[in-house]
């Protein structure tokens, strides 16, 4: 029988907390008529809940992939019902049991739908030289318009420094909505998010100001950069692209040359804006002690892809997009299924860490956050800090909440600390200790 | 020397080049290669900024002043077994239920066992906020749980409820600290020296203010005796009502103390036995003495004056005033009293019996039914709770069954005897309490199930042995199946709480 995963695993599943709660009430045999696990493969949980007509609902996960189905009308993705059944697994409360028929039609079914998309790609005819045409006139009529948009940034930044930027603090959102929306306008997304979040920046209280003009300063570099994107060398005028907001289309991604490796989920956040779920799966490759994140996105209510799991490992071949610095990857080939991670490496010094951090800045200023793993211990405290064993620090971000669980898992002993380290420092991932991967 | 370039780049940024132009900026000599043109437009001076912005960025240094934390020593509690772990993670996620963290902390203290490290902070966030887990949680915390308690403000009391009763003896404390600190002093003395702790106390008395003095009463409470009888004799007559009060109610608990002794007089005066009948005379007046003696003059509304201080009387008095009239406590909870005085002399012995936590007149009073049937005031029903919590343990088990068994008990009674009764309870309650539950849903008069019910259950649920109420719940949920579909619902909480009771205590097996 494989090892369940642990609650924090299923938690990470979960699309949000209300579904958790939910299924944190479902997490007990009393709410189920029958239920087991399948060795397989794939590896099957199933069960049948007892819900409020007269005939149960019929939930099953396939833990290779991992997938999920539930018969109830919930358009949440997992539903309670396929949470509550993980929960009951990790808690060890789901016995073994061979699958009933409706389980083996499941995996059937599915099997039979993934045959025919191969199939489907398989066959895929190539562009005919007027579809091709076409598309390179899409391409031309967008970059146009990007330039236009981007161009005009450039004259908005600088009238920013022309009539000063004292005040700004107080401008309000409207202030850096309007210029936003015009860059969505301009299809240039990328810069839209990053002129958004300038009113955040703004409003940030002590030190403001200084913030605001390395910001202002590092996007005016930006479209500076787009402007010459002709004259770069290939990796920069991709990343430069990346950051303005091009669409990459996943064929081009896919095309790069694959990264086999044992790839470490040390790390999975989502966050939510406005109607808009981006979850950040941070990976490190153990053999090759490469990084990458992995996003996935869901508006609200939508299913959000819950197939990297925390505290996981995965063999599987990676895909970076093109760029100076290759950190966002697609999961192209799963060798096989996921395993319970142990403790992650390789692990740095908190000066290693830095010297990575300050080269991929060199290959992409424009970088925002940087994965580290490091060896050290958390220090509590008016500011929190990450101590190597040389004593060297790093200050750590607890805007979102001080990990006080963290300091209890570690009990002051050095543990393998993974962050994403950003200006403002480094936000805490995960840890291990007492032999397993904790979450922030 | 010029001066650095960034804080030129930000005063001009704030101000607006049209007010100071960008060209009056200076660009060191080391800092030429970041403007090589000079700064001539409001782009050269962003792209100048942005420059210096990732230089700034790319070269962040590490932070060596930052000195390692001490870490825990060697974890002194062997962890609760795995499933029980997971168990325990699953129960501080979201919506917290207070009773089956108790549960599992009960159970694991009682295995002396330990939780996993990264589950100390939850739990300490959940004793910060439930005062009653507090000491369970301090027992399983451990040594790495004192370590991190030791961190953080909100914890303190991780340390100190480990160290089971910690001692105040620092006279700075005394002459020098806040209320709270000079009451705790003054309750360590008294537990080490009552008479020496006094004469700490009526040294400074005379020049304490009012406040300081009603907390200080508390303190005599413990080690109380006869040499405390002549100060609190003289606090009678002190300025303040809540003084005076503690005073009376001090001398009430010594007993053969002067103020027993009026009282009793007064007492023994106004109830008298003519055969198998109690007469009851009310007094006359509320005079001095007995208003210095903590008699409140201005009775309570709905009651008359005469009989509110018949009542006062009789409560202060001591149980053994009424040896005189020639009854057993039994026989005296039980005979009939002239003038529909009966209620009011029962309630004031009832109160008698719960001060002096007389356990012969609290069994009487409770077999005789005292706060039982439609007529018992809200007052009654606290009284006899009260009552059958002055009990020892063993009797309080065997008076719980008969309050059962007995017709027009109160479910707030029932409810109270789910905390009264020492556990782990015998079989024989847990079946009596599932009884009294059933009676009440199949008595009750529309399909709906009173709130009061519904909160027995649960407190049945939470406090009877895991092994026990989960075959209970089950087979009351199948003999009230049909009633309504409320009560069906319910039932089928009551069975998932039995339930998962039922697979922590297996998780720890």
């Amino acid at each position: 029988m494989r090892e369940a995963w642990n609650s924090d695993q299923v938690a990470a599943l979960a699309p949000d907390s209300s579904s958790l709660s939910a299924a944190r009430g479902l997490a007990t045999p009393a709410k189920w008529v029958d239920r087991g696990a399948a060795d397989g493969p794939p590896g099957t949980l199933w069960g049948l809940a007892k819900g409020s007509g007269s005939k149960p609902y019929q939930t099953c996960v396939d833990l290779d992939e991992p997938a999920y189905r539930c018969s109830c009308p919930s358009r949440k993705f997992p539903c309670k019902h396929a949470l509550g059944l993980l929960l009951m697994w990790s808690a060890g409360s789901v016995p073994e049991a061979a699958n009933p028929t409706w389980v083996d039609e499941w995996h059937a079914n599915r099997a039979g739908r993934a045959a025919k998309a191969e199939a489907r790609r398989a066959n895929t005819e190539p562009q005919t030289e007027e579809q091709a045409k076409a598309a390179a006139k899409r391409a031309a009529q967008r970059e146009d318009r990007v330039t236009g948009g981007v161009a005009e940034l450039g004259q908005w930044l600088d009238d920013q420094v022309r009539n000063g930027i004292a005040g700004l603090d107080h401008a309000g959102y409207q202030h850096w909505d309007t210029a936003a929306a015009r860059l969505i306008d301009a299809q240039a997304p990328g810069l839209a998010r990053r002129v958004k979040a300038l009113a955040g920046v703004a409003s940030s209280r002590e030190g403001w100001d200084q913030r605001l003009l390395a910001d202002l300063g590092t996007l005016r570099l930006l479209t500076r950069a787009h402007a010459r994107l002709a004259e770069l060398p290939a990796d920069f005028a991709d990343t430069v692209r990346g950051h303005v907001g091009y669409p990459v289309s996943t064929d081009r991604v896919l095309a790069t040359a694959p990264v086999r490796d044992v790839w470490q989920i040390v790390g999975v956040q989502d966050e939510v804006e406005e109607r808009l779920t981006t979850r950040r799966a941070w990976l490190l490759g153990r053999d090759t002690g490469r990084s990458a994140l992995v996003l996935a996105f869901a508006v609200a209510g939508q299913a959000l892809a819950a197939d990297l799991v925390f505290g996981t490992n995965l063999d599987a071949d990676l895909c970076f997009y093109p760029g100076a610095t290759a950190l966002r990857a697609i999961v192209s080939t799963r060798h096989t299924a996921p395993t319970p991670g142990g403790s992650p490496g390789p692990a740095t010094t908190v000066r290693e860490a830095l010297s990575r951090h300050a080269d991929a800045v060199a290959a992409d200023p424009w970088l925002e956050s940087w994965p580290m793993l490091i060896d050290g211990v958390l220090a509590p405290g008016a500011t929190w800090h990450l101590i190597d064993r040389d004593g060297d620090a790093l200050p750590v971000r607890t805007r979102g909440g001080e990990p006080w669980h963290l300091i209890g898992a570690a009990a002051g002993r050095p543990a393998p600390i993974s962050g994403v380290w950003a200006p403002d420092g480094l936000q805490i991932l995960s840890a291990y200790a007492d032999g397993e991967l904790v979450q922030a | 020397m010029t001066a650095a370039l960034w804080p030129q780049l930000v005063s001009t940024a704030l101000v607006g080049t049209q007010r100071r132009a960008a060209a009056t900026i200076t660009v060191p000599e080391a800092m030429a290669s970041l403007a090589s043109g000079g700064i001539a437009s409001d782009a050269d001076l962003l792209e100048t900024a942005g420059a210096l912005a990732l230089a700034r960025r790319a070269g962040v240094g590490v932070t060596t002043d930052v000195t390692s934390p001490v870490p825990s020593a060697a974890d002194d509690l062997p962890l609760a077994p795995t499933a029980a772990q997971r168990r325990l993670r699953l129960l501080l996620g979201t919506s917290v239920d207070a009773d089956l963290v108790e549960l599992w902390l009960t159970l694991a203290v009682e295995r002396g066992l330990g939780v996993p490290g990264r589950d100390l902070a939850n739990l300490f966030r959940l004793g910060r906020a439930n005062e009653r887990l507090r000491d369970l949680i301090a027992q399983v915390a451990g040594v790495r749980g004192a370590w991190l308690a030791a961190q953080h403000k909100d914890w303190v009391w991780v340390g100190t409820r480990r160290a089971a009763t910690i001692d105040v003896d620092d006279p700075a404390m005394w002459t020098e600290g806040a209320i709270a600190d000079r009451v705790a002093y003054l309750t360590t003395a008294r537990r080490r020296d009552p008479a020496e702790a006094l004469s700490s106390l009526t040294r400074v008395w005379s020049a304490e203010p009012p406040a300081e003095r009603i907390a200080m009463m508390a303190a005599l409470r413990v080690g109380l005796g006869p040499g405390d009888e002549e100060f609190l004799e003289a606090a009678l007559d002190d300025r303040r009502k809540e003084v005076r009060t503690a005073a009376a109610e001090l001398l009430g608990a010594l007993p053969g103390s002067a103020y027993e002794r009026r009282m009793a007089a007064r007492a023994a005066a106004l109830v008298s036995r003519t055969g198998k009948k109690l007469v009851v005379t009310l007094p006359e007046e509320c005079d001095a003495a007995m208003k210095r003696d903590g008699v409140e003059p201005k009775p309570r509304s709905g009651t008359g004056e005469r009989a509110w201080w018949f009542e006062q009387i009789v409560a202060a008095a001591p149980m053994s005033t009424w040896d005189g009239l020639d009854a057993t406590p039994g026989e005296l909870a039980t005979l009939k009293v002239a003038d529909d005085f009966g209620p009011t002399l029962r309630r004031a012995w009832a109160t008698a019996a719960v001060r002096t936590r007389d356990a012969i007149w609290a069994e009487a009073m409770l077999a005789a039914g005292f706060g039982t049937g439609s007529k018992a005031s809200y007052v009654d029903i606290e009284l006899a709770t009260s009552l059958h919590r002055v009990l020892p343990a063993d009797q309080a088990v065997d008076t719980a069954l008969a309050r059962l068994a007995m017709s027009g008990t109160q479910v707030a009674h029932a409810t109270a005897i789910v905390d009264i009764c020492p556990r782990p309870w015998p079989r024989p309650l847990t079946t009596a309490l599932f009884g009294f539950i059933e009676t009440e849903l199949r008595g009750a008069r529309n399909s709906y199930v009173p709130y009061q019910l519904r909160e027995l259950g649960q407190a049945v649920v939470n406090a009877a042995p895991p092994g026990d109420v989960a075959a209970d719940t089950a087979a009351l949920a199948a003999s009230l199946a049909d009633l309504s579909p409320h009560i069906t619902t319910l039932m089928e909480s009551l069975v998932t709480l039995a339930d998962t009771r039922y697979q922590i205590l297996q998780e720890f097996a």
